[in-house]
């Protein structure tokens, strides 16, 4: 818990415009970041570019973060993911690496909730829920949140109606909402 | 599930815009980032040396140096906040006991916090990858007084002294620091310990291996 509450009080201080802080919460959260960053763009300059839009947004959203709703490090990282993201698609190009055949879990190696100190009770719940959803539904739910394709491109890859990924994520999301909260 | 629970969580993923979303709606959305964001554990990449720099050049410009006090002062009464507890000292006072290089190691992070109550102290980031400590106070010794700061290595029973704070200290290459090491701050007569003992702890803190 001490590490959960040295990157809320950076954090807080961040918020304090603080800059000696801002650069401690570079140095600590940054690589794991950028490691994220790197997982979408699949390419070291253009992830750089999203952590460095990340870590502005970081530093302009600060005072709105707040511990009671979730961990500093999962704020930071919905953050960066979604520059991520957003830079992608502002380069016309799908996010993620594309591979993993058909039958390949996208789960498998994603998490590791007992690598994990901080945050892993919510890790270990949600690998547990994840676990109980039916395959189709559960690749969906990941790729969609971690790589962040669109119903479009998991429509080509699935070869399934958009209409149809709808279904199936909503299937999901429900299911996991149950088991999270149950 | 309700349908605004669907709209929300497929916001969350991306799949429905963001534009004109409510503040109850956006509440929503978030505590679905919030479910899934443990899926956004990645193993760890190392940055560029030089973007830091970047990101701070694409701050907008504030003020610093002489302006520094007041956000500072601020930031006291802030951590005062966060601890739940009133700090002695209002005076505060940051300060590098080195810069770190840009060379990537095993970070740690220790919040040490006052033997008597919970409220931080200082913070103390320590990078294995060069060697260096960044310490941050939060309050400043009373006048006529120093600070401290000292550990207990692997195998010891008695505090060593790391030097003072905030003038003369330094955490040189070559320190080592183990997860679960101790670090405390004790307050001093000037110019330090005359027994070469903590003559009066005030903080102590362990470190913590940030991932």
């Amino acid at each position: 818990m001490e590490e959960a509450r040295a990157l809320e009080t950076l954090l807080a201080a961040v918020a304090q415009r603080d800059r000696r802080a801002f650069r401690v919460l570079f140095d600590t959260a940054g690589p794991k970041l950028m490691g994220l960053a790197l997982r979408i763009c699949r390419e070291q300059a253009l992830a750089e570019d999203a952590v460095q839009e990340a870590f502005v947004e970081i530093w302009r959203k600060a005072a709105g973060f707040d511990p009671a709703r979730g961990s500093a490090a999962g704020w930071m990282a919905v953050i960066a993911r979604n520059r991520a993201i957003d830079l992608v698609r502002r380069r016309g190009r799908a996010p993620g690496w594309g591979g993993g055949g058909e039958g390949e879990d996208p789960l498998a190696g994603l998490i590791d909730p007992f690598a994990r100190p901080d945050g892993g009770a919510e890790a270990m719940a949600l690998s547990e829920c994840l676990g109980r959803l039916e395959p189709r539904p559960r690749e969906l739910v990941v790729l969609a949140y971690v790589e962040g394709l669109s119903r479009e491109e998991l429509s080509a890859r699935y070869d399934a109606p958009v209409n149809t990924i709808k279904t199936w994520l909503r299937r999901g999301l429900a299911a996991l909402k149950t088991c999270l909260d149950g | 599930m309700e349908e605004r629970e669907y709209i929300a969580a497929e916001r969350a993923l991306g799949h429905e815009p963001r534009e004109r979303e409510g503040a109850e709606e956006a509440r929503l959305r978030e505590d679905w980032e919030r479910r899934l964001a443990p899926l956004l554990d990645a193993p760890e990449a190392a940055p560029s040396p030089g973007l830091f720099a970047r990101i701070e050049a694409a701050l907008e410009p504030e003020a610093s140096g002489g302006a520094e006090i007041v956000p500072l002062r601020r930031q006291v009464r802030l951590w005062r906040a966060v601890s739940g507890l009133a700090l002695a000292a209002a005076a505060a006072l940051a300060l590098w006991i080195a810069v770190p290089a840009e060379r990537a190691g095993e970070r740690y992070v220790a919040v040490v916090t006052a033997d008597e109550g919970g409220e931080a102290g200082l913070i103390i980031q320590f990078d294995t990858g060069t060697g260096l400590a960044t310490v941050i106070p939060v309050t400043a010794p009373p006048s006529g007084n120093s600070y401290e700061m000292w550990t207990i290595p692997e195998g010891r029973t008695q505090p060593v002294s790391l030097g003072l704070l905030p003038r003369g200290a330094a955490l040189r290459p070559g320190f080592t620091a183990a997860e679960g090491q101790i670090f405390a701050i004790s307050l001093e007569p000037e110019g330090g310990s005359p027994t070469g003992s903590p003559t009066q702890p005030l903080y102590h803190g362990t470190l913590v291996r940030v991932d």
